[in-house]
């Protein structure tokens, strides 16, 4: 019995992704002070154990006029597993992935895919309206749709002379 | 960081099929389970739906390829974060003769592709009755 994954040198490259490395090294630097600073705020009681634990959600998000747009990538989470909640200018989303079969670790022949609890919170560019907040949940891949506060929006002070 | 996601996803350079659409493709994690009579294959392809993957078996050669529309329009779109990227899934398996090729199934279901490989007749394990003399 042979099944094996199969693929050329020549074609992939391991470390490549989607993005230019310097674009690549921002993300990175923006999840680690996020990270960082989310930890830190949040009280050792919470943060103290579970990030050992826990997985990271990667995320795309994208500025609009009147709204933010956040999309993760959560294949096998079911909707009723993810977890959204907007707090002041943050977003936290935690996402618990289970698996559908039942299997004994001995029954692995490969194993690539990750389990268990994700968990990922990201500050919001602008003042967002909590009322405002839509998450869905289709094919895998989670959108969230957040409406900024309209009262927060910038607002040019005439300055007087005298 | 890289490794502590689940959505870590690997580009391949060039296309491998001459059916690949431009731009990027991304390789499916994938576990692969062996049970008693089947094995299967698990893999992950967000964002694509039933009708955007072909499930192709030839020359003892099983290939995945899942079509994923981007999600938003690049040129107009202000983000800020991108830590993954959007693109087509392709990945491919060799299969050996225990596996019966003809019955293979397959289902997705919230971005999780699974294929049934029922084992072949041959190397199902198979309980010999001993009989008295």
């Amino acid at each position: 019995m042979s099944l094996t994954p199969w693929r050329n040198k020549n074609q992939v490259n391991e470390d490549q992704s989607a993005l230019s490395p310097i674009e690549r090294l921002r993300g990175e630097m923006d999840g680690l002070f996020d990270r960082f600073f989310d930890r830190s705020l949040s009280g050792l009681a919470s943060s103290a154990f579970s990030p050992l634990f826990e997985k990271s959600i990667r995320l795309e998000l994208a500025d609009g006029e009147d709204h933010v747009i956040v999309r993760a990538e959560l294949s096998g989470v079911e909707p009723k597993e993810v977890n959204v909640e907007v707090v002041g200018q943050a977003l936290i989303i935690k996402a618990e992935k289970k698996r559908e079969q039942k299997t004994k670790e001995a029954d692995f022949f490969h194993s690539e895919v990750q389990y268990g609890s994700f968990t990922r919170s990201v500050q919001l560019p602008a003042a967002v309206d909590p009322a405002k907040v839509k998450a869905k949940h289709v094919n895998g891949v989670l959108t969230i749709t957040i409406g900024k506060d309209p009262t927060a929006k910038p607002k040019r002070i005439p300055v007087a002379g005298e | 960081m890289a490794a502590d996601t689940n959505i870590e996803k690997h580009e391949e350079t060039t296309q491998p099929v001459e059916r690949m659409r431009e731009g990027r493709s991304y390789k499916a994690n994938a576990d692969i389970i062996e049970k008693q009579d089947e094995i299967l294959l698990i893999a992950d392809v967000p964002g694509a739906r039933a009708e955007d993957i072909e499930v192709d078996y030839e020359n003892g050669e099983l290939s995945i390829h899942g079509r994923v529309e981007p999600r938003q329009d690049e040129a107009t779109t202000n983000y800020l974060l991108r830590e993954y990227g959007v693109g087509d899934f392709y990945r491919s398996f060799k299969i050996g003769e225990g596996v019966d090729a003809s019955k293979i199934v397959a289902e997705v279901k919230q971005g999780v592709l699974t294929l049934y490989l029922p084992k072949a007749d041959a190397v199902k394990p198979r309980k010999i009755e001993v009989k008295a003399g």
